[in-house]
């Protein structure tokens, strides 16, 4: 298989784009990983994503966000020009954080058993916003590394990266998130089919 | 407990400042905007409260005198005054404030004099200065009351906030040369010359445990990184010493000349962590670190404080990106610092930044960019 060039949004995005890559047939460690945070960035770069994927394989990974649906962001991004065959664009519906919460065994480990998980994530209209009232009922060092404090003017707790992406790493298993989520059932398909 | 509040009138390059402080605050400017100028004050305070040769007159003669402290722009009023507010938590109501102001004598040995001093406890004023006794012998103001085991008595606890501040800007090339540039080490140790001491006078047993501890980190933190050890040699001096995984078997150990630069800042830096409960003043934490590691430290910083009885106050100073790349910071602790015509001014975020934070932007995107100088991207054309 050609190397392959991992570019993604965030943290979390990087740690589930490196596990999707590990657990495929022949694993595949990426030889260059960019982000810079935010989705402008991988947009902007679309010329040289295109580029790149001339020589090897690019897989992007951005969340859908409050775009209508994949159809609309994949048009926008690509344009009308055709799609490199290596250029693989995935998109979490809506945002990676519901491929997370797809793997339920796993959600539990991480924020014990109170709250309800979502059967059906990729529905979910904000899923960060519905992880992070589940970790509010995790036990108190997940809670405090996930949920800002009472009060403070930050979007997530400040141990919210490191902790998902450790945890996606060690605990969470794309193939039983997948079940549950039709966008990451859809990315792993098309990884395999690269290989 | 710690510092919720510090009010500045010309002190250094601040003709005033007037800001909140949390538990872990970050100052973020650009150069020569006063960063380390305010983490001065709470090194003013420990000096001047530090029971083995403090004082007044000690701390603005290490400064250089008083025209050094005071701000270039102080015109007609020439005092300068510290004004600070302590409490058990960042948003719980003050137990301490205390007021300093002093200036010369303005006449003769043109000393320093202590022109107002107040101790205010859970709201009530227990020290005002000057009072009767001051106005009948003046030489009585060339003390603070911080500084007297006689007056300090009914504040002590303000006074061992104050002196036991810890402040850390080690500076690598100090440690691993101090052999050869021979140099005195100045009092307090701020650049860590004498960090290996400050490990050997540790009592054996919190240094294995507090060693084992960085080790972990550092294998995690410095590639190849294996061991951590304390040894003295034959002449009795202390030394650390490294193993790495992928020397040959034999190749030894590795004493800390032998270090990079950026090993022995982490080391600094979690030694300092674990070393005691005092509030914590950090100069640019990232120097000579890999922004992955960097980008751990508000982290790290976060659950040192949560993990512990007694919560530990941290201020730190930084330019990094890295650093303030985490989008879990609280905007409530950043204070910028922005120069204009006038010296030095300090600001909490506006609402803008603030509802941009909230909205998943981080301090490194929203504040960070307006640090930078207008002109700066011109320096690139200097020849």
């Amino acid at each position: 298989m050609m190397e392959v060039a991992l570019a993604i949004e965030d943290e979390l995005s990087k740690a589930i784009g490196l596990r999707l890559l590990a657990e495929l047939p022949t694993p595949v460690t990426p030889n260059h990983i960019l982000h810079k945070g935010g989705s402008g960035y991988l947009k902007s770069r679309m010329d040289s994503w295109r580029e790149m994927s001339q020589r090897q394989i690019v897989f992007l990974l951005t969340d859908l966000d409050r775009i209508s649906c994949p159809v609309a962001l994949r048009a926008d991004w690509l344009g009308k020009a055709p799609q490199p065959a290596n250029l693989l664009l995935r998109i979490a519906v809506r945002e990676v954080e519901s491929w997370v919460l797809a793997d339920h065994i796993a959600m539990r480990k991480l924020i014990g058993n109170k709250g309800a998980l979502p059967p059906q994530p990729d529905d979910l209209p904000d899923p960060k916003q519905h992880l992070l009232k589940l970790a509010k009922l995790a036990p108190r060092p997940v809670r405090q590394d996930l949920v800002k404090e009472a009060g403070a003017i930050a979007c997530q707790g400040i141990g919210y990266n490191t902790l998902l992406s450790h945890w996606v790493q060690s605990d969470w298993s794309p193939a039983r998130a997948a079940e549950r989520s039709p966008s990451l059932a859809r990315t792993r398909q098309r990884l395999r089919e690269l290989q | 407990m710690l510092i919720t509040h510090i009010k500045l009138k010309n002190w250094r390059n601040f003709r005033t400042l007037d800001v909140p402080m949390r538990e872990v605050s970050y100052l973020l400017g650009p150069n020569a905007s006063g960063k380390s100028n305010l983490l001065d004050v709470f090194r003013f305070l420990r000096d001047i409260s530090k029971p083995k040769g403090g004082g007044l007159q000690t701390a603005v003669a290490d400064r250089d005198g008083i025209t050094k402290v005071r701000c270039l722009h102080a015109r007609k009023d020439t005092e300068v005054l510290v004004d600070v507010e302590l409490a058990e938590t960042a948003d719980g109501p003050p137990v301490w404030r205390y007021v300093l102001g002093f200036k010369t004598e303005g006449k003769g040995a043109q000393r320093i004099v202590v022109s107002r001093e107040e101790v205010w406890h859970d709201g009530v004023q227990i020290v005002m200065r000057p009072n009767e006794s001051d106005k009948a012998d003046v030489m009585l103001l060339t003390q603070t009351h911080l500084e007297q085991i006689q007056t300090n008595a009914r504040f002590r606890d303000l006074v061992e906030f104050f002196s036991d501040t810890t402040y850390l800007h080690l500076v690598p090339q100090l440690l691993k040369f101090s052999g050869k540039i021979g140099g005195r080490h100045l009092e307090d140790d701020p650049f860590g010359q004498g960090f290996l001491d400050r490990i050997a006078k540790t009592p054996e047993k919190t240094r294995t445990a507090r060693l084992n501890k960085i080790t972990e980190a550092l294998t995690l933190a410095v590639p190849q990184f294996k061991e951590l050890r304390f040894v003295k040699d034959e002449l009795g001096h202390p030394h650390l010493e490294a193993l790495y995984a992928h020397h040959r078997p034999n190749a030894g150990w590795q004493s800390e000349e032998h270090f990079s630069d950026g090993t022995l800042r982490l080391l600094g830096l979690l030694w300092t962590l674990l070393d005691g409960n005092s509030l914590l003043l950090l100069e640019e934490p990232e120097i000579s670190l890999n922004d992955a590691i960097v980008k751990e430290i508000p982290l790290v910083l976060h659950r040192l404080q949560r993990n512990r009885k007694i919560k530990r106050q941290i201020i730190l100073s930084t330019h990094s990106e890295a650093l303030l790349s985490n989008p879990g910071i609280d905007g409530r602790g950043v204070i910028v610092l922005e120069t204009g015509p006038q010296g030095s001014t300090g600001r909490m975020l506006t609402e803008d930044e603030s509802s941009a934070l909230d909205a998943g932007l981080t301090v490194a995107e929203v504040v960070l960019p307006k640090t930078r100088p207008t002109s700066v991207n011109q320096l690139g054309l200097w020849q």
